[in-house]
């Protein structure tokens, strides 16, 4: 922290200057601490709003997809809708937990900028994907 | 899916039942465009646990809604509207990101 008061005297638009960087710096202080204190704070609301997108995201992807199909006509088939879908959601959660995985790899393994190119690809193809889809249905 | 209503009809038993839907689903969705979003999202994100919940709550979301409203969930949500917003969605994110930044441009 600079000690202002040791400094020679300055003409007045200086100090000012001075005294501003003072509180700037002492905000900067400030907000940092605050960032420290408040990291649990921030990491909930990150996982929530990632966990909003991604449901989202996913959800009106899938909704009225074959899945979602071959669930409803394997459950309507077997009468016993419960089972099927037991079966069905272990299977979801299995391949997005395989999906999570994959990326997290891809992360580790290539460079930022080549992992962002990648993503950007294969948001791409899941867009083209879902207007194939939306023109087979139609 | 003859080989499937026919094996479902004859009443094999629960654990066959269950792993049959498991199977059928999981190679369904393996390499699809969910699980194909879930690497995109989860390599892009510092929340990789948020994607993976994320992702799972929504695809069993969405089969329960199948199960429970049967032929009907067209018509809760109109299925195309909803693809479309999706498709608009991961576009908008991949242009996103493959888009030449300033900073690319300034090292070339």
């Amino acid at each position: 922290m600079p000690q202002p008061i040791l400094d020679p005297p300055k003409p007045i638009g200086e100090s000012t200057q001075v005294s501003t960087n003072l509180v700037s710096g002492q905000a900067a202080q400030i907000s940092s601490n605050s960032t420290d204190n408040n990291q649990g704070a921030e990491d909930s609301s990150t996982f929530l709003s990632v966990f909003g997108t991604t449901f989202l995201a996913i959800f009106a992807a899938e909704f009225g997809d074959k899945t979602q199909l071959a669930v409803l006509l394997m459950s309507a088939e077997s009468q016993r809708p419960w089972l099927v879908f037991s079966g069905a959601a272990i299977a979801l959660v299995a391949t997005s937990l395989v999906g999570v995985l994959l990326g997290r790899l891809l992360a580790k393994r290539v460079s930022e900028k080549l992992l962002e190119k990648l993503v950007g690809g294969i948001f791409l193809v899941v867009a083209i994907s879902l207007l194939w889809d939306i023109l087979h249905a139609a | 899916m003859d080989w499937l209503t026919h094996w479902l009809a004859n009443g094999e038993g629960s654990w066959q039942l269950l792993a049959l839907s498991f199977a059928t689903v999981f190679l369904a969705e393996l390499g699809d465009k969910s699980q194909l979003a879930a690497i995109a999202l989860s390599g892009n994100s510092k929340s990789p646990t948020a994607v993976f919940v994320g992702t799972s709550v929504a695809l069993v979301t969405a089969s329960a809604i199948g199960v429970v409203v049967g032929g009907g969930a067209a018509l809760v949500l109109p299925t195309v509207w909803v693809k479309g917003a999706a498709a608009i969605g991961f576009a908008v994110l991949g242009i996103r990101l493959l888009w030449p930044k300033p900073s690319d441009e300034a090292e070339n």
